[in-house]
């Protein structure tokens, strides 16, 4: 579908707070479906959708488990002598945190149907300053750049004849620390470098800038934009009230 | 306006704190008129980075005089009009393309010369087309090959309708076929659009077609004049340097006293001549 990116910042931005406000698992289950029949239509398939999210399943996994156990509740479900350790109500708290992380990562992949550039211009007509646009959408591409020069050093210490699998964990902590120094200043590197290219190109040189392109709100977005706040305000209104 | 570039007496030191100043040039006298193709070369650590930018104001000379077009780089109220006229292309073409998109790459720089729309569209067709990208305006820069990569970086560049253009190893991370690609638009930019070529090199053959070489030398010009004499001086292999392999044959063939062309530096120079 083709929506302006705006619309679909809208659309994020309204999903994200009404899983921050929600706090019962079966209405962020209810949330996440609606999200996944939105993703369906902006053409995602649920092969893309799981492989998105397939990076963040550890992280998911450990926040439930941490929350069940760290949750106080009566119903207990599994105790060590006179010590709860599971209880329904740490389970359902556990639940609503990896639903509302489900939530907010799925409704984030509609980000990665408009290129930076349309997000930079959305947010200039808008009249967010160009600068700062800019410096978000960068800040932005750069966190894949981060994770390419991490691996580049990993990948290095492999060849001298590290087998990461097998090294403990305490040392992998110590190794990792080691690495923060060179992956940094790589990468600031890269961003000197980016910067100087960037000014070479008479970036900010006059206080107006032209755009090759312009986005133009159609009568859809509109109707998405004032939908979805329209929508997103009741059902917060009614949950509240 | 006379349309030259001019150093004078320009030198310049790195001054960090806690380390001794680094002299990277020391009293620079040249001037680089519109419309030459000048290639630069010397050994590691000789400047040539240092020099090509103070030629737009990137760096500015600690002692002397930078002049484009009879602006002088010190001077702030020209360093829009100056950074223009002078366009600047990075050895690696991943640390300078900003864009997602290859056109709008290349609409970057016209974008911030406070230009109208149409203005802004018809330069980049303008760059997309000389540079003979025309075809891939639409796709994401990281798909294309190094030297298109290059040549991206050329005509982001180009949109600026720059009177000169730098080039700091643009060819050091391009193939046979990037580099061999990006040195003929280069050369048909400063036939046709009259475009000056600054080109920093260290192979020797890229740098023999130009009409004039500069060597540096521990931060001075060492030598300076047309490829030819510059290739047969004593003083360039005092520099550390090495003359293509063309050059060194025509001059063995001199040496042997046969009658050739003494101005023979490129193996097309070579085979035209033999042709005759
Ligand atoms: N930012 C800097 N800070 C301190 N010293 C520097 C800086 N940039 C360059 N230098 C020093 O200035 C001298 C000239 O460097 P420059 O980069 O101009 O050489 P170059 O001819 O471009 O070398 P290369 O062929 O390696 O690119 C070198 O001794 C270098 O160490
Ligand atoms: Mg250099």
């Amino acid at each position: 579908m083709l929506l302006d990116p705006r619309s679909k910042m809208i659309m994020v931005i309204c999903i994200s707070s009404l899983a921050l406000i929600y706090n019962t698992p079966a209405r962020l289950l209810q949330l996440l479906l609606v999200t996944l029949v939105l993703l369906f239509i902006f053409s995602f398939n649920l092969r893309v959708i799981a492989g998105y999210l397939k990076p963040f399943v550890f992280l998911m996994f450990f926040l439930f488990v941490v929350q069940s156990i760290f949750s106080p509740g009566d119903r207990v479900i599994l105790a060590l002598g006179p010590v709860s350790l599971i209880s329904i109500e740490g389970v359902l708290a556990g639940a609503t945190v990896v639903l509302r992380l489900l939530v907010i990562t799925a409704a984030a992949m509609l980000f990665t149907t408009f290129s930076s550039r349309d997000f930079i211009l959305g947010l200039v007509q808008w009249k967010v300053p160009y600068e700062i646009a800019f410096m978000v959408s960068t800040a932005l591409r750069f966190l894949p750049l981060f994770r390419d020069e991490l691996k580049n050093v990993l990948t290095a210490i492999q060849l001298r004849g590290v087998d990461l699998k097998k090294v403990p964990w305490g040392k992998k902590m110590v190794m990792y620390r080691r690495l923060t120094f060179p992956v940094v200043y790589r990468n600031m590197l890269k961003a000197e470098q980016l910067a100087i290219a960037m000014e070479a190109r008479a970036f900010r040189a006059y206080p107006q800038r032209t755009y090759l392109r312009q986005l133009n709100l159609q009568r859809v977005d509109y109707v998405v934009i004032l939908l979805s706040l329209l929508v997103t305000f009741i059902l917060i209104m009614r949950y509240i009230g | 306006m006379d349309g030259r570039i001019e150093l004078i007496d320009a030198t310049k030191e790195y001054k960090h704190a806690g380390s001794p100043p680094v002299s990277a040039l020391n009293c620079v006298n040249l001037s680089i008129r519109q419309g030459e193709f000048v290639g630069m070369v010397g050994l590691n650590a000789s400047g040539k980075t240092t020099l090509a930018r103070m030629l737009n104001g990137l760096i500015l000379p600690s002692r002397g005089k930078v002049l484009v077009n009879g602006l002088d780089t010190a001077d702030l109220a020209q360093k829009k009009e100056i950074r223009r006229l002078v366009g600047m292309v990075f050895q690696n073409p991943d640390n300078q393309i900003i864009n997602p998109i290859v056109e709008e790459e290349v609409a970057f720089a016209a974008e911030n010369l406070n230009l109208s729309p149409a203005e802004v569209r018809r330069r980049v067709d303008w760059a997309l087309e000389v540079s003979g990208l025309a075809d891939l305006r639409h796709h994401a820069p990281q798909m294309l090959s190094g030297g298109q990569k290059q040549r991206l970086a050329v005509a982001a560049v180009l949109v600026m309708q720059p009177s000169y253009l730098v080039l700091d190893e643009p060819t050091s991370m391009l193939d046979e076929d990037g580099r061999y690609e990006l040195i003929k638009t280069l050369q048909d930019l400063n036939r046709q659009q009259r475009l000056s070529i600054i080109m920093i090199s260290h192979r020797m053959e890229e740098v023999a077609p130009a009409e004039r070489i500069i060597v540096l030398h521990q931060g001075t010009v060492y030598l300076d004049g047309p490829p030819a004499e510059v290739f047969r001086s004593p003083r360039f292999a005092l520099a550390g340097l090495k003359p293509p392999p063309i050059a060194r044959l025509t001059n063995s063939l001199l040496r042997q006293g046969h009658p050739i062309d003494d101005r023979i530096v490129t193996l097309e120079q070579m085979v035209e001549f033999l042709c005759r």
